[in-house]
């Protein structure tokens, strides 16, 4: 007896390259109260919004490394579509070079970037509020010759006027990708702007040519990304301003 | 500045129109009103979905309901640096003026006027009945709901219609940007397929635009003097066929794996410059990759020899000969003649006859009923097997493409279950020799009693045979 067949019941989900979101989040003493709070709310709203962007074209992983004093990873990089927030505290100082030490670790083909199938290039996403009490500049020299860091998207959320904005473009190496936020609301929505648009663009690559001149959007990933967050903001009035002036008050 | 921003916390989108969906953080509020092109205004109904190129709305315009699609900011502000916006909006003007090849197409029907620096179109809501494409490759949505076709014959007929409305689409004049995935509604239970994103067709290809995966290797390269044209297209078009049947991106094996980081550098070479398929019979350097491409390592033998040489000569020798790149016809061909193979349990399983021992009994996978390796209807260039419910079509006897024209239906007796027969759903009678001389005229309506060696005149000198 021949058993027929049915090759579309052998199908299973098809291999897709990673695209893994590194969330590198301050949680000092002073981001307590309104700003940790808002940093919260924003990734448990945000983090259920992306599933599904991968589309055909990638799974979106997610990865936490909060830093005090010291550092240490919330979680490991996680599939969105599983993945639960949950309520980060913050105490303690600002230990910023320990957390760049351990994001160069962990970006290597033999920690977290391990998976078969290839990988887009990551997205960094930066939250701080204030200036480094360790020493950094070693940490982020080592960094920088990752080639995993090189290529990533690199963005920096500035929370309020006290944030050392020097040490954010350092960190993305780009003025441009240092936003700053002012208000509770404010950084609610650049996190969500922030993490939507980087992982869009992360995720599916367009190429558009005009006349034999080869443009896409992955080759400046970063520049693309920043420059369609900067778009998005311009629509808002309160992200406008901030985009432009930088003697707004806080409001934490 | 495009919109009212809306300070509402995220709510769950429905995946709409092909578009990923995020929460657009920059959408119009409920109840905003947008004056259309011909006059009169729009309503924002709620936000649907969002994507690369647009956001999408569902919307009323004179009591009725539309979906629109309105494009982000910094697609257009792309468009503009790139001096060819003013080229892209009278691209959709002119489609909505000519009105859309077929009704398979999810045409723009209206442009709306410039508002507050942005401008959209309208067109008709997805069914719901039809599901994403991109949900069918991924077998789920985005919840993690299963998403299949009902049976295998619904999953060729989905293939048969894909083709055929590129066909449609190329006969009409027009080229297909930014072909992909995300394209296709397709109905799970039949395969019916609607095309979306039409503002991507046009008859006059004045930019490319793309996921390199899907585009042909020579627009990704970006060689001189190439444009988007029926050529690339057929390329895209196997693309989708390959992801559809095989489940995998065609040039998806050794090389992307090795490559880790696929940066868009990394991305032009494997789909431009250094193109191999991962069946390429003359070149195995990128062969799909053990424990990390399933799809295709299990399910590429599963596929007659037929299917694998249409895919191999579009993608081994028309990846550098864009001539050598199957056309619609031979797609529907191929495709036609798969669907001949199917065969569909009474349990409402669909199971490919190819590779079985015709000496052998049959076994549902399902169910586990048993069949007869059936008999067959040989014609000039097809073989039909006689089992209940397969067709006889219009292209099997008359050749041509018309796969959607029932001549004839395999049926079984109620009296005798052994005993099959074919009925004549065609217009004209059938002249049916029997292995004794004996002959009859099966008029429109009647059943031929099948029997080997028999044949069957369907059309003045149309002769089929039954065979084993
Ligand atoms: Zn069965």
């Amino acid at each position: 007896m021949a058993r027929a067949i049915n090759p579309l019941e052998a199908a299973v989900e098809p291999a897709k390259k990673e695209l893994v979101i590194f969330f590198i989040i301050d949680r000092s003493g002073s981001m307590s109260g309104t700003k940790i709070g808002a940093v919260n709310t924003a990734m448990r709203e945000v983090l259920p919004v992306l599933r599904g962007i991968g589309g055909s074209d990638a799974t979106i992983k997610i990865a936490i490394l909060g830093f005090s004093t010291e550092a240490y990873w919330i979680s490991p990089p996680a599939s969105v579509d599983e993945f639960i927030w949950e309520d980060i505290t913050a105490v303690g100082w600002t230990d910023f070079g320990a957390a760049l030490n351990m994001l160069c670790e962990k970006m290597s083909r033999k920690e977290f970037l391990n998976s078969g199938t290839g990988y887009a290039a990551p997205v960094c996403i930066l939250m701080s509020d204030g200036q480094p009490t360790d020493s950094w500049i070693a940490p982020l020299e080592l960094l920088r010759q990752n080639n995993w860091f090189k290529l990533a998207t690199k963005i920096a959320i500035a929370i309020g006027n006290d944030t050392d904005k020097k040490v954010l473009t350092e960190f993305t190496s780009n003025p441009q990708a240092v936003l700053v936020s002012h208000t509770p609301e404010d950084l609610k929505k650049l996190i969500k702007i922030v993490t939507l648009t980087s992982s869009q663009i992360g995720s599916k690559n367009t190429a558009i040519n005009v006349g034999n001149v080869f443009t896409d959007r992955n080759s400046a990933a970063q520049q693309f990304a920043v420059s369609a967050i900067t778009t998005s903001m311009q629509s808002d009035p309160d992200l406008a301003a901030s985009l432009y002036d930088d003697e707004i008050d806080d409001d934490f | 500045m495009i919109g009212n921003f809306k300070n509402t916390d995220i709510t769950a989108a429905n995946v709409f129109h092909g578009i990923r969906v995020v929460l657009s953080m920059i959408e119009f509020d409920i109840g905003t009103r947008i004056p259309l092109e011909s006059g009169g205004e729009l309503e924002i109904l709620r936000t649907v979905g969002d994507g690369g190129q647009g956001t999408v709305y569902k919307t009323a315009y004179s009591s009725r309901e539309y979906a629109l699609k309105w494009y982000k900011p910094e697609y257009l502000k792309d468009l503009e640096d790139k001096g060819i916006l003013r080229k892209f909006r009278d691209n959709i003007s002119e489609n909505v003026k000519n009105g859309p090849p077929s009704d398979k197409f999810i045409w723009p029907l209206m442009l709306t006027a410039d508002h507050e620096g942005g401008f959209g179109y309208l067109m008709a809501l997805k069914p719901d009945n039809y599901q994403d494409f991109t949900d069918i490759f991924n077998t789920h949505d985005k919840y993690g709901k299963k998403v299949e076709f009902r049976d295998l014959k619904a999953a060729v007929n989905s293939a048969l219609n894909i083709v055929e409305a590129f066909k449609v689409l190329h006969r009409s004049g027009y080229t297909y940007l930014d072909l992909n995935d995300g394209n296709f509604f397709i109905n799970t239970q039949n395969g019916d397929v609607l095309v979306c994103d039409n503002d991507n067709a046009t008859s006059q290809p004045i930019f490319n635009i793309g996921k390199p995966g899907y585009m042909a290797p020579e627009l990704v390269r970006c060689d001189k003097g190439v444009n988007s044209s029926a050529l690339t297209d057929y390329h895209s078009l196997a693309v989708v066929l390959f992801k559809l049947l095989i489940r995998h991106d065609p040039l998806m094996g050794k090389n992307y794996v090795k490559s880790v980081c696929i940066s868009a550098e990394k991305e032009r070479e494997l789909y431009g410059v250094n193109p191999v398929f991962i069946f390429d019979p003359h070149d195995d350097s990128n062969r799909p990759v053990f424990n990390i491409h399933a799809n295709p390592i299990n399910l590429w033998p599963l596929y007659p020899m037929y299917i694998q040489s249409a895919f191999v000569r579009s993608f081994s020798e028309g990846m550098k000969q864009p001539g050598k790149r199957l056309t619609e016809y031979e797609w529907t061909k191929v495709l036609v003649k798969l669907r001949d193979e199917i065969i569909t349990c009474a349990c409402g399983a669909g199971m490919f006859l190819s590779g079985l021992d015709p000496h052998e009994l049959i076994e549902c996978p399902h169910c586990g009923h048993t069949y007869d390796y059936p008999k067959h209807i040989e014609l000039e260039d097809f073989r039909i097997s006689i089992f209940p419910g397969n067709e006889i079509l219009n292209c099997h006897i008359h050749g041509g493409e018309d796969y959607k024209t029932v001549a004839g239906k395999v049926v079984r007796s109620r009296k005798d279950h052994a005993r099959l027969g074919i009925k004549n759903w065609s217009a004209r009678s059938w002249r049916i020799k029997y292995p004794d001389g004996e002959v009859e005229v099966v008029a429109p309506g009647k059943i031929a009693v099948s029997q080997l060696g028999m044949e069957i005149e369907f059309a003045p000198g149309v002769i089929a045979q039954v065979i084993e």
